[in-house]
């Protein structure tokens, strides 16, 4: 069993709060591993990549294994101008 | 996004604004060299508009408006000459961002405009001016080719609060890699915290990246202008950065310098072991002694120019915010407050007065004067000077003048005339409509000037003044005036008047504001746009304004519109006619008679001998069907309407009234004969008479009248 | 002014018994007949005064009033219904409606004999109204209202103080001028 959450859409500031909390829940609310969807996120700024940034040592610290699918053309370009493509390959990166 | 959406007008508002001025720098420049605060007005446009368009995330504009700013920027350095050509871009600069403004609700099509042929032009300019021999002035130390590139190490901290105060980081980097080269980027989060301590809406990021670019370093500077405050923002020549890696991880925490350092490793900064703190303003000011090369000189320039023109902007903050914005409705509460504070202070002094206490009778007449005193400072607010409307005007008589290839001069004056906010906004069309009729029709093409011994040039004139309680506002050409011939045989084609009609000069020049009497073979691309004069005469009735025409053929037309000054007040005659109260417009009252007592009445009109000549009286009771008997001592009222007059028959006179007009609202819009209504001191209504309407209605009901008894007669006969 | 401290009460009322499907009408004297209108469409309540006669308009929009600065119409629904005019008494009474109108509200007065009570009545004891032997057009019943074994006429004021109808049939007589002026012209023009 994983438990699955979907970001899709827009994914900035004003959406940063909900997501946070979506993903604040996932982690302390439920025992499967994390499954992070990221192929429908069609706008970013800074705060998506944060949360990013913030989650995965996050996860690590509450001893959830979490995978991240595959980017949206719009948030693998963002972290790759950024450098932090290698984020999304955080541990289990085992996906497909 | 309400806040995206609130905050849009005003963007708007503002960016209207910065578009105007620097229109009216073009206008004014007319191809000669502006001066160094003209071009950074100009300059200012377009950097803001860009700066606020980056804000609401309109790339489009941003794009468009960047390139723009550069030309600008290299005017202002000195890179570039001004004249006629770039005049003329520039211009198109202005409207095609004033048309992207109009698209803001279509981003295909605003995404479609961010490149237009107009950059290539442009940029085309550019070259050509910058590429032609460099004078051994313009090659000295002083002066840089502006195209040469540069690298510089970007250090970009960014406050807490970026992110929630509407901008991203990411945009700036997003920007940079638009208008130059990312040279390499790092991510520093050593700052974001961990678990729940993470604030999502906090910004905790860091950059650090390596910049080539021909972006000057004042302009690079501006880029981050609107974070700078909150941020910490370092800029350096790449070269040398690496001696000021103190500076910007100062007070900052172990893992964050480490991180900073690692970074610029990886970016391929040289850190220098000893270095030292070093405010960034040193810095630059170091930079200059140290290289021999000649782009850095160039760079320690721009950036105390940057200083001086950050005070520059300061200054013209201030005389800014000499004017505050106020919401139009707040305005209209607050004078039907007052409208209510004068009927409310109008009781208290009738009860004051029936006290008979001398000190209360005083103190409420204090009152009363301060209310008016407020009351008039109130109404001033809605005020503005005329010129708002005159300044588009110089645009339009080039462009319109060129399209015809007419030689037009148009001369300005009372442009510094205030009236309504409100009516500025609708005057707008008419006036335009009436100006281009002048340019299109009344100024003659040069050859048939020069032909009746004119000069080459026509030209136009726009005049305002007040009079009266007006406000009057000329349209006038030295042109080749209204033809009487040519209107009436017109007006007889198009079936508007029977070819045996007697009018006099004044009544033949308002034909043309006849709907129908623009016909197709007068349609020019200019004033023929669909639509014909009528408009204007529409327009202005909406105003409660008249226009008059005054030509001489061979000498010219001067079309003098008059306008109330506001249409929220007004100053009126109050009559009373039995139980009822009204007001008539004092601008159309000659004078008041007492009735003689052989006055002659056959039903509602009658009429009397003023000083020889026949006045129409209109019994307004009867016409208005009142239903009250005539008062014991009656009044004739002489009235004034276009240019004849006629008396209006009432019981009393009440005087003179300055009153805040209340509409009445759609169940009462067909009433042709009232134009509105206002509340009395007393707290009763009084309806505003539109006495031309009025007249009209009284003719058309004795026409009526008169055909209805013609019609019976006949049936009698059958 | 005789303003009714309604909005108070209102707002209470609503709240107790917003669940029960109850509404809250307002009950008053027109026209001999007991009348009721929803009371969310009610400003305020005041006395009659004297207000200013609107010249050339059908004998049903009485005038228009001072409201606090804002011209407010006046309307006789009495006349409006076909009946004969309202004489004004101690008890006749201004009641103030706002209707929507184009997105805009806009205020009418309404003349009424006298104001009667508040009632809370339950849609279940709404029927529609009869096809026929009203005493008023029937579109202008929003429906039958069982109150103490009596019917009540609950008004459709949207329909009855339409703005449109109202405004075509003030130009009626306008209209009809127009047709004579137009005779007249073809006359002249002969």
């Amino acid at each position: 069993m994983t438990h699955t959450i979907q970001l899709l859409g827009e994914q900035t500031i004003y959406q940063a709060r909900q997501t946070h909390t979506q993903l604040w829940q996932a982690l302390h609310e439920h025992n499967e591993p994390l499954q992070l969807e990221l192929a429908g996120v069609t706008e970013v700024d800074s705060s998506l990549v944060q949360i990013l940034l913030w989650l995965v040592p996050e996860a690590k610290r509450l001893g959830r294994p979490l995978t991240m699918g595959e980017p949206s053309a719009v948030l693998a370009e963002v972290l790759a101008v950024l450098g932090l493509s290698a984020i999304l390959q955080s541990e289990g990166a085992g996906h497909e | 996004m309400s806040e995206y959406d609130s905050a849009l007008p005003a963007f708007l508002d503002e960016a209207h604004e910065l578009l105007a001025a620097m229109e009216s720098i073009l206008m004014d420049v007319q191809g000669q060299q502006p001066d160094s605060e003209q071009l950074n007005a100009m300059f200012r446009a377009m950097h803001t508009i860009k700066g606020s368009s980056g804000l609401f995330g309109l790339d489009a504009i941003v794009r468009f408006t960047h390139e723009a700013e550069n030309v600008l920027d290299a005017l202002r350095a000195g890179e570039l000459s001004f004249d006629d050509e770039l005049n003329t871009l520039l211009l198109r600069c202005h409207d095609h961002v004033k048309a992207m403004l109009q698209e803001l609700d279509h981003p295909d099509v605003l995404a479609s405009m961010a490149a237009p042929p107009l950059i290539d032009e442009l940029k085309a300019y550019f070259r050509q001016q910058t590429s032609g021999d460099i004078s051994p002035l313009a090659a000295s130390a002083t002066e840089a080719p502006a195209a040469a590139e540069q690298s510089w190490l970007i250090s970009l901290r960014f406050g807490r609060e970026v992110l929630a105060d509407g901008m991203d980081p990411l945009s700036f980097v997003r920007y940079l890699a638009e208008s130059g080269e990312l040279g390499g980027l790092q991510t520093i989060s050593t700052q974001l915290p961990g678990g729940d301590a993470f604030d999502p809406e906090q910004c905790y990021l860091r950059f650090e990246l390596v910049y080539h670019s021909a972006m000057p370093l004042a302009k690079l500077n501006d880029v981050f202008e609107f974070v700078r405050e909150s941020s910490q923002i370092h800029i350096f020549p790449l070269a040398t950065a690496g001696r000021y890696l103190a500076t910007v991880t100062q007070g900052q925490d172990e893992a964050e310098q480490q991180a900073v350092a690692a970074a610029w490793q990886q970016l391929g900064v040289v850190i220098e072991a000893e270095a030292e703190v070093v405010t960034e303003a040193a810095a630059v000011e170091a930079v200059a002694p140290l290289a021999s090369n000649l782009q850095f000189a160039q760079a320690a320039k721009q950036a105390s120019g940057a200083v001086a023109r950050k005070t520059e902007h300061k200054e013209t903050k201030t005389t800014e915010t000499r004017f505050i914005k106020v919401e139009a409705s707040k305005l209209d509460n607050l004078i039907n407050l007052i409208g209510e504070l004068v009927i409310a202070g109008a009781a208290a002094n009738l009860i004051a007065r029936r006290s008979g206490q001398s000190a209360q009778i005083e103190s409420t007449a204090t009152i009363a004067t301060l209310i008016e005193q407020i009351r008039a400072g109130t109404l001033s607010m809605r005020m503005v000077q005329i010129g708002e409307i005159f300044s588009r005007f110089p645009r339009v008589v080039r462009d319109v003048s060129k399209e015809l290839g007419k030689s037009i001069e148009l001369h300005i004056s009372g442009a510094e005339t205030e009236l309504d906010k409100s009516m500025v906004e609708k005057l707008g069309d008419p006036l335009m409509h009436i100006v281009r009729n002048a340019i299109d029709h009344g100024i003659e093409s040069v050859e048939t000037r020069l032909a009746a011994g004119k000069s080459a040039t026509g030209n136009v004139w726009l005049n305002a003044y007040h009079e009266s309680g007006s406000i009057v506002i000329e349209v006038a050409d030295d042109g080749g005036g209204l033809r009487k011939d040519k209107i009436v045989a017109k007006a007889v084609a198009n079936g508007l008047i029977s070819a045996d009609a007697m009018l006099s000069d004044n009544e033949i020049y308002k034909l043309i504001f006849e709907p129908g009497f623009s016909t197709a073979e007068q349609i020019s691309n200019i004033s023929g746009r669909g639509v014909g004069m009528d408009v204007v005469k529409r327009g202005l009735e909406a105003l409660r304004g008249t226009i008059d025409i005054d030509s001489a053929v061979g000498e010219g037309t001067n079309f003098r519109i008059r306008l109330p000054l506001t249409l929220a007040i007004i100053d009126g005659f109050l009559v009373q006619i039995g139980k009822s109260t009204f007001v008539i417009p004092l601008e159309v009252v000659v004078e008041c008679i007492e009735v003689p007592d052989d006055l002659k009445s056959d039903g509602t009109h009658s009429h009397l001998n003023l000083r020889g000549e026949v006045l129409p009286v209109l019994n307004l009771s009867e016409f208005l069907e009142l239903g009250e008997p005539p008062g014991k001592r009656q009044n004739v009222v002489v009235v004034n309407y276009g240019e004849s007059k006629a008396g209006l028959l009432v019981d009393n006179l009440l005087g003179e009234f300055q009153t805040v007009i209340k509409p009445l609202g759609q169940l009462f819009s067909h009433l042709r004969a009232i134009s509105g209504s206002t509340i009395l001191g007393s707290g009763e209504v009084a309806l505003i008479l539109d006495v031309p309407a009025l007249i009209e209605f009284a003719k058309q009901k004795e026409v009526a009248d008169f055909a209805g008894q013609t019609e019976q007669g006949r049936a009698q006969l059958h | 002014m005789g303003a009714l401290a309604l909005k108070t009460s209102k707002e209470r009322v609503q709240q107790e018994e917003a669940h029960l499907d109850l509404s809250q009408y307002l009950t008053f004297q027109l026209c001999g007949e007991t009348f009721a209108i929803g009371i969310l469409a009610i400003k305020e309540i005041l006395e009659y005064m004297p207000m200013t006669q609107v010249p050339m308009m059908p004998d049903f929009v009485r005038g228009v009033m001072n409201l606090r600065g804002a011209v407010v119409p006046v309307i006789d629904l009495s006349l409006r219904f076909g009946k004969g005019e309202t004489t004004v008494r101690r008890r006749t009474c201004v009641v103030i409606i706002e209707i929507e109108h184009d997105d805009q509200q806009q205020y009418f007065g309404v003349l009424v004999d006298a104001v009667h009570e508040v009632l809370a009545i339950a849609d279940g004891d709404i029927v529609p109204a009869p096809q026929f032997g009203n005493h008023i057009r029937s579109d202008f019943i929003a429906g039958m209202a069982k109150v103490q074994n009596r019917f009540v006429v609950l008004l459709d004021l949207s329909r009855a103080l339409s703005v449109e109808e109202m405004a075509q049939l003030a130009m009626l007589d306008e209209t009809a001028l127009d047709v004579a002026e137009s005779a007249a012209e073809e006359h002249v023009s002969h």
